[in-house]
């Protein structure tokens, strides 16, 4: 059984009452707000991704396309008389088909180079004088 | 072990206050304190704590060393904050509050920590006892002690000065 002085003192602590403190739902609120965050992280992490994956699909998908225009050159090139190609068109056929070149110069230097081999060549001519 | 957001609240509200109080016990001002309490608590949240077999020693425990990490990370003094109330009563003038926090404060640590668990978390001895792994007699002794001592310290102030002269 207590004392009277324990009791009464007890009893007069009892008076007082710790201070409020805040809620802690304000704390819980920022909890919620770390979870949105990374939700809007991971939305973040998730648009960085596609655009990644969309520029290294547009990066092999290229090539393609490059092989495909020169494609469209040659057609074009094959199109034109040989004889009658310019110098852009000649550069492109070089660079898209070597061979091709090679044919297309011997033709043109055929009719622009002096022949040496025909009957009113200027070489037979010198050679008879 | 994760605890549900409605479980620690409930004991946040029932224990909240007493744990601040109890913080400010060791020289914290009471935002420091509410600071402490708040990490006990969502420290529950996000279940970073173990199984709690009793959580009032849990909390009080926490409290304690939270209100110690804190004075040791600040490296700020033990003593109270000047004029910072963290407790309150109808009818009690400022100086009478200030003067029962002072002599709470002067208590040892583990008869402080029995008039916390006591008075302001509502707990019989034997509760307390099996909080603290401690006899039951042990802690009912703390309590004595501790009353004693408060009622010694406490008798120069006007209030409970007047109030045991009435009595006599």
């Amino acid at each position: 059984m207590k004392h009277e002085p324990e009791q009464d003192m007890e009893k007069y602590l009892s008076e007082f009452r710790p201070r409020a403190v805040r809620a802690l739902e304000s704390e819980l609120a920022n909890g919620y707000r770390v979870a949105r965050f990374d939700w809007q992280r991971l939305a973040a992490a998730a648009v960085l991704f596609a655009a990644l994956g969309t520029s290294v699909w547009y990066a092999q998908v290229k090539p393609d396309h490059a092989t495909q225009t020169a494609g469209r050159q040659q057609v074009q090139t094959e199109r034109t008389p040989l004889k009658d190609l310019s110098s852009v068109q000649l550069t492109r056929l070089a660079l898209a088909d070597s061979e091709k070149f090679d044919e297309v110069l011997a033709e043109q230097s055929r009719e622009s180079l002096p022949n040496l081999r025909g009957e009113r060549s200027t070489l037979r001519i010198l050679a008879q004088e | 072990m994760k605890r549900t957001a409605e479980e620690v609240k409930a004991w946040y509200e029932k224990h909240g206050a007493a744990l601040a109080a109890f913080a400010c016990s060791y020289g914290l001002d009471f935002a420091a304190a509410e600071d402490v309490v708040q990490h006990v608590f969502l420290n529950l949240l996000r279940g970073s704590a173990a199984e709690l077999r009793s959580p009032v020693a849990y909390f009080y425990g926490a409290v304690r060393n939270g209100a110690i990490n804190f004075h040791r990370t600040r490296r700020r003094e033990t003593a109270l904050p000047e004029g910072d109330e963290w407790l309150v009563s109808r009818g009690k003038s400022r100086e009478e509050i200030l003067a029962v926090q002072q002599a709470l404060q002067h208590l040892p640590e583990e008869q402080r920590e029995v008039v916390f668990l006591r008075i302001w978390s509502g707990l019989t001895f034997q509760e307390i006892a099996e909080a603290m792994e401690t006899p039951v007699n042990t802690v009912a002794s703390r309590f004595r002690y501790a009353l004693d001592k408060l009622r010694e310290r406490l008798s120069s102030t006007p209030t409970r000065r007047d109030a045991n002269e009435a009595r006599a």
